[in-house]
């Protein structure tokens, strides 16, 4: 309905964030399922949600200004392996610090989600082999301002 | 034989009953909520509104925000996980 009929309001209207800073891509990766059915339930329906915001032009690169997570963080802490590579497909960011100084694959390795850990790693892999130049100059400014950090 | 006819929601019932079925989802509720958007194309007596003000109220509609966390359909679908709500939304 937003597509067709407000056209000019769509890319607000996706991207929207609420109360809480996040935006209804954020909400999905966050949680996906209702409480009574659980998070086990989710998956299905969740990559077909996150496609389908994607498609109607979700912002990945977005985070909350609290903790400076992204979609892509919360994907990866909720262990979603086809999430997260369907984010990095539409261009998520793979050196997007948190306020913890964490990266998304770091917050997949620390939820012991490895098969999300490899996701990271086949998506970077293929996207430097494609055009290595590119993706070190997109990752630079992320990784200097966190070398600056006192970590 | 005797004829049910729907009563027709006041535009705030409308909306509360807009943003719950974003929330629960749940069988029919694809049609629910179509028949609610649709219903902002006429008056409280069942008359076509002007095409701006159909334009008005249904773009109201959906950035309306709950009071809870300031969410809107669109957020409330996503986060509980009703696919067919957000592909009818977006």
């Amino acid at each position: 309905m937003i597509e067709i009929d407000f056209p000019l309001l769509k890319e607000k209207l996706i991207n929207l964030p609420n109360k809480f800073k996040f935006t209804p891509l954020m909400c999905v990766c966050f949680r996906g399922y209702l409480t009574k059915g659980g998070a086990k339930d989710a998956e299905v329906a969740r990559i077909d949600i996150v496609n389908t915001l994607l498609d109607a032009g979700a912002e990945t690169m977005y985070s909350t200004p609290d903790t400076k997570m992204t979609a892509t963080h919360w994907a990866a802490y909720r262990k979603d392996a086809a999430v997260v590579n369907a984010l990095l497909l539409k261009g998520a960011n793979h050196f997007h610090f948190s306020h913890m100084n964490r990266l998304p694959i770091d917050v997949a390795g620390s939820s012991r989600a490895f098969d999300v850990v490899d996701e990271f790693l086949k998506n970077y892999y293929e996207s430097v082999s494609i055009n290595p130049n590119q993706v070190i100059h997109d990752s630079l400014p992320a990784l200097q301002s966190a070398g600056n950090d006192d970590r | 034989m005797e004829e049910t006819k729907k009563k027709k929601l006041t535009k705030e019932e409308a909306i509360a009953v807009f943003m719950d079925i974003a929330n629960d989802g749940g069988d029919g509720a694809l049609e629910e909520i179509t028949e609610i958007y649709v219903s902002f194309e006429t008056d409280a007596s069942g008359r076509p509104k002007q095409e701006a003000e159909v334009k008005e109220s249904k773009k109201y509609l959906l950035q309306y925000k709950n009071q809870r966390a300031g969410s809107t359909a669109l957020h409330l679908a996503a986060n509980n996980g009703h696919v067919e709500v957000v592909e009818f939304l977006v």
